[in-house]
């Protein structure tokens, strides 16, 4: 994989800055031109990934001081535009317009015609309409970023006169960190579940010892900084990340407090599991993972007590242990701006994601429906519902966070990223189906899919969430399938497995659904056919 | 010029260069090192300030062209 970063000023530093990435730079302010040129070295065939990072006081020229010049930033958006419609397999990041905060108005600067303030908002919502309707396009808020840290902090006057270098290193490196962040979030690598202690870790003392009521969790002081914390959880769970609680307390102590203190931001209920008692915590969080169907290395631990820390590291080192702030007051900050972004990161927000705790805890309710029920008459009881779609434009970033993130009900493990499954719903001998799961408990949301070519009657990629796992509704799927095999001429289905280390699940799926091995690689790779009746 | 800032030098320029360390010595300077051109140059001044923690002035940036000058620049730095 290689990427190739373009910039209308010196960003050579970020190459080093960006390593272990491989990157290679474009010829100096060649931004602009390598971008709308087809034979430019953007257009090689060897690039996987353009970064544009450009200097928007650079791009803005004389402008920037109240002359009225052409300025180039209009420019830059139509060639990221056609840049990206051009160069569809390719992802692009960039970063939206950041003017410096001087104002040559001074103070009329917002009420004037000429207001740069407002240039750049009109500028950055043009950007971000952009980015909204172009799947491979990557935006950074570049000011979000000097927000937080400060231009004199970032920008170096004394290397940008000496040598064009407008950021100091300590501008590099987050500029580094916001690009892999940025990708690494676009291609969902983001963690699913966070564990949290209770006692000084979501608020200040030991309940145990001073009661439901007197903990630190108030508007004021150390105990507003728990609150605060509570505040950015809250928000986390509505991206799709999951809450957890592994605490070495009383269950009594804990009860009290959830029902007593009204301080608590979190209730009972936006904790996908609880486990509260005084087993070893790396036996709990197993308890956790295995409840929830997600592997361990899914996992972040917060933790106050380095003991505990440490013996989560090394009896459980696929999960991730980060240290933790010394003070109460760093915390909200830390985890807004450290915490988050490192291993939550999300560049699309799916409405899967914003109820996810729900589909959990519902899941936990059917376990126990299960227990008393023989399977048929406890699919009978769900009162299934299930609604399938096909090549639906709406649902391509669903249906490529799927790919990246599904491993058990996996039969091929192909990864995909947005411009992919845009490429399969727009090909004619294609087809992208969803599963939509609802049933008397709650909507699941979308949980299945398939990938299907339609020539061969080949499924290059079946999965489904594990959420869903056990209720036969794979068999719709497999259904809608051959319907739309036969209406383009097929006379059967091929399946294929490709074995992994996590999918064991569905090793025998395909007999299981009728189909006949007509090719069996010694590595477990194997091809199966059906015919349509 | 102290002994230990050179060497600190050294290892700074040759790290950002990509050449063995062998490659680079008190004599070595943007005119007698192939890598190291001016774009190398901005690289070396910027990894001077991060790990010296000393800021480069615009008219410093263009005169510390040479390890000696750099290792001179860090003994200063200290005293």
């Amino acid at each position: 994989m290689k990427t190739l970063l373009l910039s209308n000023i010196n960003m050579k530093p970020l190459v080093a800055a960006l390593r272990p990435m491989e990157v290679v730079s474009g010829e100096y302010g060649s931004l602009l031109l390598d971008l709308v040129n087809p034979q430019s070295v953007a257009a090689g065939a060897d690039i996987d990934r353009v970064l544009c990072l450009h200097d928007s006081d650079g791009l803005l020229g004389d402008a920037l001081y109240g002359e009225d010049t052409p300025d180039q930033c209009e420019a830059l958006i139509a060639a990221l535009d056609g840049y990206c419609a051009r160069q569809p397999g390719k992802i692009v990041v960039s970063h939206t317009f950041c003017f410096s905060s001087a104002r040559w108005l001074t103070y009329a600067d917002p009420l004037q015609p000429q207001s740069l303030r407002t240039r750049e908002t009109a500028l950055n919502d043009r950007l971000l309409a952009l980015a909204k309707r172009t799947p491979n396009l990557v935006l950074i808020d570049l000011e979000g970023i000097v927000r937080r840290h400060g231009e004199a902090a970032l920008y170096s006057p004394a290397f940008w006169y000496a040598g064009r270098i407008r950021y100091t290193s300590l501008g590099f490196r987050e500029l580094a960190t916001a690009v892999q962040q940025a990708l690494d979030a676009y291609g969902n690598k983001a963690k699913k579940v966070l564990v949290l202690d209770l006692d000084n870790t979501l608020w200040g003392g030991i309940a145990g010892e001073t009661g439901p009521m007197d903990i630190a969790l108030s508007e004021e002081g150390a105990g507003r900084c728990y609150r605060d914390f509570q505040r950015a959880l809250k928000a986390l769970t509505r991206t799709g990340v999951l809450l957890a609680i592994c605490s070495k307390n009383n269950p009594g102590d804990v009860d009290e407090v959830f029902e007593r203190n009204p301080m608590m931001i979190l209730r009972r209920g936006d904790f996908a599991s609880l486990r509260v008692n005084w087993e070893p915590k790396p036996q709990n969080i197993a308890d956790i993972a295995q409840v929830l169907d997600l592997g361990l290395d899914s996992f972040v631990f917060l933790d106050d007590n380095p003991v505990e820390r440490s013996l989560m590291a090394t009896t459980c080192p696929e999960v991730t242990v980060p240290d933790f702030p010394a003070k109460p007051e760093e915390l909200p900050g830390w985890f807004r701006n450290v915490i988050v972004p490192r291993y939550f990161g999300k560049y699309v927000i799916s409405a899967e994601d914003r109820n996810k705790t729900e589909q959990y805890r519902a899941n936990e309710v059917r376990h126990g429906l299960a227990q008393k029920l023989d399977l048929d008459s406890f699919l009978a009881e769900l009162g299934i519902d299930c609604t399938l779609h096909v090549n639906e434009p709406e649902l391509i970033a669903r249906a490529a966070q799927m790919t990246q993130k599904t491993n058990q009900f996996n039969l091929t493990t192909r990864r995909y990223q947005i411009p992919d499954v845009k490429r399969f719903v727009e090909s004619p001998d294609h087809a992208v189906i969803l599963l939509d799961y609802k049933d008397k408990f709650g909507s699941e949301g979308i949980v299945g899919l398939a990938i299907l070519d339609l020539t061969e009657g080949r499924f290059d990629t079946f999965l489904m969430s594990c959420r869903v796992i056990g209720r036969k509704v794979e068999d719709r799927i497999i259904a809608k399938a051959g319907e739309l095999v036969r209406a383009h001429g097929g006379t059967k289905l091929i399946g294929e497995l490709i074995p992994t280390r996590k999918n064991g699940l569905v090793a025998s799926f395909f007999e299981d659904h009728g189909f006949a091995v007509v090719k069996a690689e010694p590595d477990g790779h194997k091809i199966y056919e059906k015919a349509l009746a | 010029m102290s002994e230990q800032s050179l060497q600190k030098v050294i290892a700074l320029v040759a790290e950002v260069l990509n050449v063995p360390a062998v490659k680079v010595n008190v004599g070595s300077s943007i005119e007698t090192l192939q890598e190291w051109d001016s774009e190398a140059h901005m690289e070396i001044c910027l990894a001077f300030e991060a790990r010296f923690g000393a800021p480069l002035d615009m008219d410093t940036i263009g005169e510390v062209t040479s390890v000696r000058a750099l290792a001179d620049l860090l003994d200063k730095g200290k005293g």
